[in-house]
């Protein structure tokens, strides 16, 4: 069951993109996916855990990590993680970088559901890309 | 800095606060577009008040350094969207141009083609 783990700086846009998946347009196709949203406490996770923590955790446990991650390259930033310990099966994560959109605009808000929805479903040929963008 | 033991360390991802994942640049992407406390908070429900003091703080110290950072983050993501987008298939850019039912059709009839891609390959005869 693919889970979509939402990080600390974007709890409440995964709570908006949750819900919209939750509408009854897209409720059937969320629900045929078996894709849910969990937050850090919800998946069993410190919310103050370092990205390499994080990121070990999602490819543990399968899980997708949804970020809007704006670190730079240092040492124990997400990016520098991604780029030590990512090989060709791991699990890449979404990242949101204009995340404010989400709020303001309907039609960008439909766009990522969708992006995330078809990640989820092309789940084999998304392996080992790293870092994916929505929408 | 200090403020009510509230602290921003370096631990090797950029200043953030102490014990919590949420880094100044988290914070700083919605201060620098005029973004409030209350909005932030909607965002980051595990921000308390007291963090958002002192990383505003820590912001009126450092803006200059910070707003340059701000603009690098903004380039790598774009020079990353621009290279996954050309990609094509999964990876492109959805149009922006498209109702909420077409958007759903087109996903279910992906899921079905996937569904016959995959018994297909099961039962090659």
């Amino acid at each position: 069951m693919p889970v979509i783990l939402i990080d600390a700086n974007i709890e409440g846009h995964g709570m908006h993109i949750w819900m919209r998946m939750q509408t009854v347009q897209w409720r059937d196709r969320t629900t045929a996916l078996e894709v849910t949203l969990q937050t850090f406490r919800e998946a069993g996770l410190n919310p103050a855990s370092p990205d390499d923590v994080v990121w070990r955790f999602c490819q543990a446990h399968g899980h997708y990590l949804l970020t809007s991650n704006r670190n730079e390259e240092s040492e124990h930033s997400l990016e520098a993680t991604l780029r030590r310990e990512g090989t060709p099966t791991s699990l890449p994560v979404f990242t949101l970088p204009l995340p404010d959109r989400v709020y303001y605009e309907p039609a960008f808000l439909e766009r990522v559901v969708e992006k995330l929805l078809d990640y989820v479903l092309f789940a084999d040929n998304i392996r080992g890309t790293g870092r994916l963008y929505l929408p | 800095m200090q403020t009510n033991t509230i602290r921003i360390v370096d631990v090797g991802r950029g200043p953030q606060i102490e014990g919590h994942r949420l880094t100044v640049m988290d914070v700083f992407y919605y201060l620098h577009r005029g973004y409030d406390f209350a909005f932030i908070h909607q965002v980051m429900p595990s921000l308390t008040p007291e963090q958002f003091d002192t990383v505003v703080e820590y912001v009126n110290e450092h803006r200059g350094e910070l707003v340059e950072r701000d603009g690098r983050v903004e380039e790598f993501h774009k020079r990353g969207m621009e290279a996954q987008r050309a990609r094509g298939g999964v990876f492109a850019e959805n149009d922006e141009n498209v109702t909420t039912e077409e958007r759903v059709a087109r996903l279910k009839e992906k899921m079905k083609h996937k569904l016959t891609e995959k018994n297909g390959a099961r039962h090659p005869d």
